[in-house]
């Protein structure tokens, strides 16, 4: 498996940036591509994986709505503010109910942002 | 005396990854001997996209991404593997994507052969060893990568006249 350096094409770094600097502050979050199918999830921090039960390989490649973890209580007025948020690439803080892979449910505050990628 | 430095050299992957719990002595030792330990830089490529995934790689820290098509689909940190599900494929895959270390990493990788004729000899442990490794990212499966604008989830929740 030879190991070749990378060449000069921009690094993103940004992310790993974003990733120290939401985990350093204990946050809970997952980072999603908007520019592949289904808005996937690229990386979730332990502190998610921990809130909602499932490891990060199940959680990777979903879409980042999230709807593995939507359950009974969870209103469809919530689903339906995040589906516009992703849609509109609008920045959206929304109050849903959550399930957990045993079943339990949490209320959670989702804070959707966006990050754009800006080449030097 | 080799092997239980081998396995000592390899607990943090051995430790806490669940695959590994119910794997005897010898098992473990047959297993690490086998283990390399790979350290990168940021910028250097693990895999290229195209090429064949012939190892399985254990992140034991530092962070990578995946790239496919240009496109990030993963961010891979301490505690994730990846690579192609060997045990349950004939073939060699080709890597879909390319994965490139974003900072100095350091990877535990064995390789296919390697890991393929340790399951053949202790069968037992094939068996929870294929049920409970699940790779963070399987590097033979593309991800379908088209914008994001054709979601078909409703708006609003439809009005009850």
């Amino acid at each position: 498996m030879p190991v070749r350096r990378g060449h000069v094409a921009p690094q993103n770094t940004f992310l790993d940036t974003i990733i120290r600097k939401f985990d350093g502050q204990c946050r809970k979050f997952i980072i999603a591509n908007a520019r592949v199918e289904n808005c996937a999830i690229i990386f979730c921090n332990d502190g998610f994986c921990g809130m909602c039960g499932y490891t990060r390989a199940e959680i990777m490649q979903k879409p980042c709505t999230c709807n593995f973890l939507y359950g009974p209580h969870t209103k469809r007025l919530a689903i339906a503010q995040m589906a516009q948020a992703l849609l509109g690439s609008e920045e959206r803080k929304v109050e849903i109910s959550l399930y957990r892979k045993d079943g339990r449910t949490a209320l959670c505050r989702l804070c959707y942002a966006l990050y754009h990628r800006t080449l030097l | 005396m080799r092997a239980d430095i081998c396995v000592h050299l390899n607990r943090q992957v051995f430790n806490e990854h669940p695959a590994f719990r119910l794997a005897s002595d010898g098992c473990l030792r047959s297993l690490a001997v086998e283990f390399q330990t790979i350290h990168c830089a940021p910028g250097d490529l693990i895999f290229h996209a195209g090429e064949s995934v012939d190892t399985l790689c254990f992140v034991v820290s530092g962070s990578l991404e995946v790239i496919q098509d240009d496109e990030v689909i993963a961010i891979l940190g301490k505690g994730d593997v990846f690579g192609d599900v060997f045990w349950k494929e004939t073939t060699l895959a080709h890597a879909c994507a390319n994965v490139r270390a974003l900072t100095y990493c350091d990877l535990h990788i064995i390789k296919r052969e390697a890991l393929l004729k340790v399951l053949e000899f202790y069968t037992a442990f094939a068996n929870s060893f294929s049920r409970n490794l699940i790779l963070t990212c399987n590097l033979r499966r593309r991800v379908s990568s088209s914008y994001c604008a054709q979601h078909t989830v409703p708006l609003a929740p439809p009005l009850k006249g």
